[in-house]
């Protein structure tokens, strides 16, 4: 009932709302219609606004993004090390070889007309030069068109040229000329990315331009992005059906480089879009354009990446940017579209057609004549000689390194540009370099010793200055491994004696006339061990001036004179001399029983050079910041150890080593009135060679051995004296200057010590401390015939 | 009609006057020119004569010690002359002079920069010691100013106006 009541009560109801729920069906799909319109409308407008908004705050982030890479520091910047700049000046020591050397590696362009800077015309004894502008420490230094007179191996005329040439007359007298200083080597980022920086206004105004005209001729109009450009490579890729052409503006190549990777995505592309629209919203064009030319990619050596049209001027042409030929920023300009595709080494046929489809663009673009053009298609690609380009001494950087670390954490040597001056005199490395090879390789010819098994090590320093002008540490002078100049300590033999020597002189108890007993002796010690050194040739040489038995190396003199002295003054002397390291006062120092590397021998060696005076050897002399601002000097520093007139007398006997004694073969090389000093060093069963000898402003160590610690025939007087002789005899230096003011010369008999006469057989003139003159006279044998003595000075007979 | 005694005479007193040169002619340690001044040089000598010279100095190696000290005992030196002062010139004293200017401004690292690279050309150049000595010292470090001023005394006589403002710092920081 209820159902059906229900269901009559419902009836009419149902229809009534059926009509109704149709007409509101119809209402209601017109409003469903009309609502979903409108939710359409409203979800793109919301959709849009949020899309809009997450695009405002990506590309706010992308600003900030953009805003703070190229507002901060952009890049990590190497340390660049460099050569000392060469001083020309008259009097200078330079040969017109070494200064060749030195202009070669500088670039410079031997032409038969010095027209403009970097161009040299060299003739037997005279130079023309124009010198490069340049800026080292910090300073700035002009160019000068000059003429060099040489004599010899010096200077003695220095000028400015006119014009003419060398027909032309000298104009002023210049007092001091600087070369630009090479670069050696630098402490790359981790990065791998190396760089020099270079302002805009020092860009060529012509590489800027060739630039412009390659790579986006509308550079200076568009907004970032060049919708003419993209549209002309979408058609092209899309004939091609691959990518053959960018779109890319130096901005949006900009982008990519200094801030996107290499992947090739849309996503990538709206990124860069952003970016670009940023960095041309917020940057002015030449700001654009130099952080381009500072950071674009323009070749690879090994794992260090060439960024930067700077660094690839000198990685390329080894010449500053402003030194460009036409030609040469064509084929810099061209390697932009593909570093390792145009490798001018590796694809130098491909290089050049890509630089001369340059060179086409300049001259269609007015950069240069089209009547220049055939020529200049025509030159050679002018790169440098790979091989030569960097990092040529490993030995050096290794001592430059270590000075650098006391003071410099590695994060700041390879991010802030830092430039370091050092003292390295490339002439004197080179010379010091060949010299080593190649003796080394007569030496094992000559002696039958196995090929490749001898090892040597050498080291030049400026007396005075203290400076290090060259290191070779192993005889493949480009190895970058074990430096033997530095960390190779091996016993010193015989180069110990002068300390023992000095320390008798200084005791105001001997003078060089002292005879000293060369018997033989025996010394116990503590542990009742008996040490019995024996001279070099098994000989007794009975009573001998101490003069004689240093500059003929007595062992048995040396050892007695050592025990008579007191081995902890023999040592002291050693320590005031610069030695770095505890020795025990045992009686075998005296004959060489302490292990020093060619470095600390150097620094021995010139104090007694520089006259007594203790100066830390340097290889650096100041740091700078990128700017050139100066960071840090490293200045001469000096202290007097010890008194002049000992080490006068030291020199003196070391002096008469190189005429009579053990290194008496300098003299077959060097003029004979040509003052130099040195000493040989030969160790047990000649397993160390040394030599250290020096001039009025050069000291040379030279070490040769074995690896393996073992025997070789060579004695210091046949193995390192020779590399020595070798490097000194093309070096251009000056002899020592023997005026001493406190020091007084008397005739002496040299078998007895006792004052003698210049008529006396036997007679020698030898220095003295004033007061200290033997008084005791010895009986004279009056030389009648001074032919005979002159006959025999002649012919050593 | 030639007057052959006196030919003779002359002939045989210029013949005795070299011979007597010769034999005080000396060996060793020589004294050498002027420092600054324009100096004797090594000349590289021909490669022919390098080997005939390497061959000598192998054969020479075989000789004993006790050959060579038998060697005629003939006056290794000749007696030096004290070495003359002698005052900044050229490259040397366009460098002084740079010196001595930033000096007078105060710029006493430069000073020393400058000192240094005059240094670097003549070693003994006292006036250059002095500039040295004297920049440290107004630096506040009176060690290096010593040490220079002591250095420096070495090349100049105690008399000289640089030796006296030189003793005159060794004695003030003593």
């Amino acid at each position: 009932m209820t159902d059906n009541r229900t269901s009559k009560k419902t009836k009419s109801p149902k229809r009534s709302s059926q009509s109704r729920q149709s007409t509101r069906r119809k209402r209601g799909s017109k409003k469903t219609k009309h609502y979903g319109k409108a939710l359409a409308w409203r979800a793109l407008f919301w959709g849009s606004g949020v899309l809009l908004l997450v695009s405002a705050v990506f590309f706010l982030v992308l600003d900030h993004v953009v805003r703070e890479k190229f507002d901060g520091k952009k890049w990590q910047l190497a340390a660049r090390v460099y050569a000392r700049p060469l001083e020309l000046y008259t009097g200078a020591l330079v040969s017109v070889e070494s200064l060749r050397a030195e202009l070669n590696a500088l670039t410079y362009r031997a032409v038969n007309n010095v027209r403009k800077p970097g161009h040299m015309s060299i003739r037997r004894n005279e130079v023309e030069l124009f010198t490069r502008a340049h800026t080292v420490a910090g300073e700035q230094v002009q160019g000068h068109h000059v003429r060099i007179r040489f004599s010899g191996q010096q200077i003695t005329d220095l000028r400015t040229v006119s014009n003419g040439g060398f027909l032309g007359n000298g104009v002023e007298e210049i007092d001091l000329l600087s070369l630009e200083p090479q670069e050696i080597g630098a402490i790359y980022p981790s990065s791998g990315e190396d760089r020099i920086l270079v302002k805009l206004e020092d860009v060529p105004s012509l590489l800027g331009e060739t630039l412009i005209a390659v790579e986006d001729r509308n550079f200076a109009h568009h907004f970032g992005l060049s919708p003419k450009s993209i549209a002309r490579a979408f058609f092209a890729n899309v004939k091609a059906g691959e990518v053959v052409q960018g779109g890319s503006t130096l901005t949006q190549q900009l982008v990519k480089n200094f801030y996107l990777s290499n992947e090739r995505h849309i996503w990538r592309k709206v990124v860069e879009a952003f970016m670009t629209l940023s960095l041309e919203m917020h940057y002015s064009k030449a700001d654009i354009l130099e952080t381009y030319i500072n950071e674009v990619y323009l070749g690879q050596s090994g794992s260090r990446a060439i960024h930067g049209f700077a660094l690839a001027s000198q990685y390329y042409f080894r010449k500053p940017l402003q030194a460009l030929g036409e030609e040469e920023i064509a084929l810099l300009v061209g390697l932009v579209k593909g570093a390792s595709y145009y490798n001018p080494w590796r694809n130098p046929e491909r290089a050049k057609k890509r630089r001369n489809v340059v060179l086409g663009v300049m001259a269609e673009t007015g950069l240069i004549s089209q009547a220049g053009l055939e020529q200049l298609k025509s030159e050679p690609l002018g790169v440098v000689d790979k091989a030569e380009s960097h990092h040529a001494y490993p030995a050096f950087m290794d001592v430059v390194k270590a000075q650098l670390r006391r003071d410099y954490q590695d994060d700041d040597l390879q991010s802030e540009g830092l430039q370091i001056y050092t003292t390295l005199a490339p002439s004197v490395q080179w010379n010091a370099e060949k010299s080593l090879s190649s003796r080394l390789e007569s030496l094992e010819s000559g002696y039958k010793i196995p090929s490749e098994s001898l090892q040597a090590a050498a080291i030049i320093t400026a007396v005075g200055s203290g400076e290090i002008l060259a290191v070779v540490g192993d005889r493949n002078t480009r190895f970058e491994g074990f430096n033997r100049a530095l960390n190779s300590q091996r016993p010193i033999g015989s180069l110990v004696k002068p300390a023992v020597y000095l320390a008798a002189l200084e005791s105001e108890d001997y003078t060089l006339a002292s005879l000293i007993s060369d018997g033989p002796i025996e010394v116990e010690s503590k542990n009742g061990d008996i040490w019995a050194p024996q001279n070099f040739t098994r000989i007794d040489h009975g009573d001998v001036p101490l003069y004689k038995a240093l500059s003929y190396s007595y062992n048995q003199a040396t050892a007695r004179l050592g025990m008579d002295v007191g081995m902890r003054q023999v040592v002291g002397v050693l320590d005031r001399l610069g030695l770095d390291r505890h020795v025990a006062p045992l009686p075998s120092v005296a004959l060489g029983a302490v292990s020093l590397s060619p470095l600390e021998v150097s620094t021995l060696y010139h104090t007694l050079a520089n006259d007594g005076v203790y100066t830390p050897l340097r290889a650096i002399r100041s740091v700078h910041r990128a700017g050139g601002e100066r960071l840090k000097r490293y200045p001469l520093a000096s202290q007097v150890r010890f008194h002049d007139t000992d080490v006068a007398l030291i020199d003196y006997a070391l002096q008469t080593t190189a005429h009579q004694g053990t290194a008496k073969s300098i003299y077959q090389v060097l003029p004979k009135n040509f003052a130099v000093a040195g000493k040989t060093g030969t160790t047990n069963e000649h397993r160390d060679s040394w030599f250290a000898g020096y001039t009025g402003n050069h000291l040379g160590v030279v070490w040769v051995g074995k690896d393996d610690n073992g025997k070789t025939p060579l004695t210091g007087a046949t193995g390192a004296l020779r590399i020595w002789r070798d490097i000194f005899s093309r070096l251009p230096t000056a002899p020592i200057d023997n005026h001493h003011r406190d020091i007084e010369f008397h005739w002496v008999d040299a078998s007895t010590g006792a004052a003698s006469a210049e008529h006396c057989r036997g007679a020698v003139m030898l220095p003295f401390k004033p007061g200290s003159a033997p008084t005791q006279s010895a009986s004279c044998d009056f030389i009648k015939n001074p032919v005979k003595v002159w006959w025999r000075n002649l012919w050593g007979s | 009609m030639v007057d052959w005694r006196w030919l003779k005479c002359t002939g045989m007193a210029v013949l005795v006057g070299f011979l007597s040169a010769c034999a005080h002619s000396p060996s060793a340690p020589v004294v050498n020119s002027v420092p600054g001044e324009v100096q004797g040089v090594v000349e590289y000598p021909a490669e022919s004569d390098r080997k005939s010279h390497d061959r000598q100095t192998q054969s020479e190696s075989n000789t004993s010690v006790q050959d060579a000290y038998e060697r005629p005992t003939a006056p290794p030196v000749e007696q030096p002359s004290v070495a003359p002062s002698v005052a900044p010139k050229g490259a040397v004293k366009s460098l002084y002079d740079r010196a001595r200017h930033a000096q007078s401004e105060s710029r006493w690292s430069d000073a020393i920069a400058l000192a240094e690279r005059g240094l670097r050309i003549n070693r003994k150049q006292s006036e250059l010691y002095l500039i040295l000595s004297e920049s440290y010292l107004a630096q506040g470090n009176e060690d290096q100013a010593r040490a220079f001023a002591e250095q420096g005394m070495r090349y100049t006589e105690k008399r000289s106006a640089v030796g006296t403002r030189l003793q005159s710092i060794i004695s003030k920081n003593e």
